[in-house]
């Protein structure tokens, strides 16, 4: 199912706003942006979930373990977050690195990778929707790795399936 | 092409960066690397025949502009260029860069493509 059909769809569920389906436009455009142009991976967008979706349990994310963050400050502050299963995070790193399945990646990599991929994500994130409103400045990635807190103020996430494992990407406002 | 620095502070950026520059065909002979722009200048003071840099905008020490602003208080935009390479491709971005000195700018993501043509004034 394409991306578009994937929010649409939702959208017609009646389980997004329309504020909500035009941020997770902007959103799955830039993930689709840094996966295609820099990712040797399939990835594929499986679910569009708002805001009140994500204060609830999401059992297949709840093996999820690594996150990179990535907050933007200016008119308003948030972060863009990409939450990974183990695998999945692998799976992104070997992409970034153009490196097979089988071969062998260390941690300190998967996570400068995954931080990285956050970086681009919300680079391209903050062209499309954030600019627009004014001046934001990018903070570094930052890696966290511990059980899945749910943040109060989530606006909304993508869940990607990936060759290996699965990979979230949300928005958070502060 | 003597030696190219590449200034970035993720380690998988540089591996990209320098995996473009053998597809696009770009013949150096010395890849340099640099994890922000305090490293950077160190790289500069220890290897004079650097003859361009990539530089990142976002990073922790030394951030992007401010090791532009710092290379060329020693070296021209003509000696030595520098492309920034980066995911703040907004407008602002762009022209603070420029103006302090960058050369050229790549937007993360890129493609070889986009590599090869901002780096094909400079690469003799």
């Amino acid at each position: 199912m394409s991306a578009e059909r994937t929010i649409a769809d939702a959208l017609k569920a009646g389980t997004l706003t329309r504020c909500e389906r035009e941020l997770l436009v902007h959103l799955e455009a830039a993930v689709d942006n840094v996966f295609t142009t820099m990712l040797s991976t399939v990835c594929e967008l499986v679910e569009a979930t708002s805001a009140e979706a994500c204060a609830q349990e999401d059992a297949r994310l709840a093996s999820v373990a690594i996150e990179a963050i990535v907050e933007f400050e200016g008119p308003t502050a948030g972060a863009v977050v990409l939450r990974c299963s183990p695998e999945g995070a692998a799976d992104i790193a070997r992409g970034l690195l153009t490196l097979g399945a089988g071969d062998s990646i260390e941690l300190a990599e998967v996570h400068d990778a995954l931080g990285e991929c956050a970086n681009m994500v919300t680079g391209a994130f903050k062209t499309r929707a954030l600019d627009p409103h004014g001046a934001f400045r990018l903070t570094v990635p930052k890696i966290d790795t511990h059980v899945v807190v749910q943040h109060p103020h989530q606006a909304g996430r993508l869940v990607y399936e990936l060759a290996e494992g699965s990979a979230a990407v949300e928005v958070w406002f502060h | 092409m003597n030696k190219v620095l590449i200034v970035d502070d993720s380690s998988t950026m540089r591996k990209i960066i320098m995996r473009v520059l053998r597809q696009a065909d770009i013949a150096v002979e010395n890849v340099l690397e640099a994890a922000n722009g305090v490293e950077g200048m160190q790289q500069l003071t220890t290897h004079p025949d650097i003859g361009l840099i990539l530089s990142d905008v976002n990073m922790p020490e030394m951030n992007g502009i401010d090791f532009v602003k710092a290379v060329r208080g020693t070296h021209t935009k003509e000696r030595l260029p520098v492309i920034m390479v980066t995911t703040e491709g907004g407008q602002a971005m762009v022209d603070n860069a420029m103006a302090q000195g960058a050369n050229g700018f790549v937007c993360k993501p890129f493609t070889p493509e986009s590599i090869r043509s901002a780096l094909e004034p400079y690469v003799r």
